[in-house]
């Protein structure tokens, strides 16, 4: 991947760093007191990810509440042989299910207040597999040695940029929201940055319109547009 | 996973950068995650492979009894070691001391399943319960004193920056809870027998009965007298 390129990715750790919280391919904030990204579900390989920790997580849960699960089985009617096991199973995979639940209400409560920062990683997903795409373009180009849209990929390059902008102030503005609950003069300062990004974006027009260029603008500018609009939702939810 | 894999492996190979971290409390989450984890499942592996000397169930009873051991032996004793820290003078989290802990416990469940191997060698050749049982008492004994002396070293208070009475304090505190934390395990141990599993029919658990220092004494007045 070409230097200006490569700066223009969001990385791992830049994504921690502007948000505050841990990242974990799937989960944020850690898998106990996190939530985890429901869009990436979609996919299979965190689809197995995300069962494989359910289970791991079921499976700790029943260790730690051995301890109850014994006591349950200490009374003097049952003998410590095999009659004891559906007792000690019921009460053990009962409270088992039950912790599980609690967790899963509590994730669901807490990726619904983390909703924009959600969208936001969602957006920088699809703004890094942009970058990617320009990169198999350059690729392309050099081994077809084909006449490079020199002006076209310039402008992409710029709308990615103001993209990136846009980003970084919405992961910026997020984390004062979500950590300061009371109005910062900042934030409006934030949220004017991305509309003027967002009002810039748009006045970009591409000389070949059928170059491929033009679908990666386009997903620039709606990457730009639903950052803005994640940033409106958030600053409504605010003051309501 | 692998992200989880990665970290233990780091904890193994790259032991002090790994410590480093937690003492910053850089991904602390990330490491708690991994450790438990990778700890319960190597325990899993060798619970499993001390009960299969018994029965298809006794393995499945002792794959989630031992890490049950270890891992509720740890969250007993963690508040006790943490409040005493704080008290004097220590700056680490709570969440901190955890990783600690979580640290040396996963030390100690890599090195029971480096030793698994063994132990189902000696399963499969030798059919002789109080062999097997010695057996795996020497090898938990061993994997215990690494892990314990694991935590010692990277528990041990520095006087960097601290008052050199307090660092003292902290050590002797460390010392005094390292032997609570190995009373707290034998007595879980015994309470949550059997693990391998005598013969006769299946057990979940025995009749609480005394208690794992009263057995010892009894078993040693019987060597003797």
């Amino acid at each position: 991947m070409e230097a200006n390129l490569q700066t223009l990715l969001i990385s791992p750790q830049e994504r921690e760093h502007l948000s505050g919280l841990e990242w974990d391919g799937l989960f944020l904030g850690g898998l106990f007191t996190g939530v985890y990204r429901p869009r990436l579900l979609r996919h299979p390989a965190p689809l197995l990810t995300f069962a494989a920790t359910q289970l791991f997580v079921a499976l700790l849960v029943f260790i730690i509440i051995l301890p109850i699960g014994y006591l349950s089985v200490q009374h003097p009617s049952l003998t410590s042989g095999q009659a004891a096991i559906p007792q000690f199973l019921a009460v053990t995979l009962g409270l088992t299910l039950s912790l599980l639940i609690l967790w899963h209400s509590l994730i669901w409560f807490r990726i619904t207040r983390m909703k924009t920062l959600l969208n936001l990683l969602d957006e920088i997903d699809q703004y890094n597999q942009t970058i990617a795409a320009i990169d198999v373009l350059d690729q392309l180009a050099r081994v077809s040695a084909l006449p490079l849209a020199n002006l076209d990929r310039e402008q992409v390059l710029q709308a990615l940029h103001l993209v990136r902008h846009s980003l970084i102030c919405g992961l910026i503005s997020e984390r004062i929201f979500r950590e300061n609950q009371a109005l910062i003069a900042r934030r409006q300062d934030l949220c004017d940055r991305i509309a003027s990004n967002l009002a810039t974006l748009q006045t970009f027009t591409l000389t070949e319109q059928t170059s491929e260029y033009t679908a990666l603008l386009t997903t620039a500018l709606t990457i730009g547009r639903e950052v803005y609009e994640a940033m409106q939702n958030c600053q409504r939810a605010q003051k309501s | 996973m692998l992200t989880y894999l990665g970290t233990v492996i780091s904890l193994l190979r790259d032991r002090q950068e790994f410590l480093t971290e937690i003492h910053q409390g850089v991904k602390l989450n990330h490491k708690i995650t991994a450790l438990l984890m990778s700890s319960s499942c190597c325990f899993a592996i060798y619970g499993g492979i001390i009960g299969a000397f018994h029965s298809p169930l006794q393995v499945l009873s002792s794959a989630i009894k031992l890490p049950a051991l270890y891992l509720i032996t740890l969250l007993v004793c963690l508040p006790a070691l943490y409040i005493l820290n704080v008290t004097f003078g220590a700056k680490q989290t709570l969440t901190q001391h955890f990783t600690y802990l979580l640290a040396a416990v996963a030390v100690i469940a890599m090195l029971l399943l480096g030793f698994a191997p063994v132990a189902l060698f000696f399963l499969i050749t030798v059919n002789d319960y109080q062999f097997f049982l010695l057996l795996n008492v020497v090898i938990f004994a061993l994997t215990g004193i690494i892990g314990v002396s694991f935590l010692y070293q990277v528990m041990k208070p520095i006087d960097t920056d601290d008052l050199s009475q307090s660092v003292k304090v902290r050590t002797n505190i460390l010392r005094f809870w390292l032997g609570l934390y190995g009373l707290v395990g034998s007595q879980l141990g015994w309470t949550l027998r059997p693990f391998f599993g005598t013969t006769g029919q299946f057990e979940l658990f025995r009749p609480r009965e005394g208690s794992f220092f009263a057995a010892v004494h009894t078993m040693l007045m019987n060597l003797l007298f």
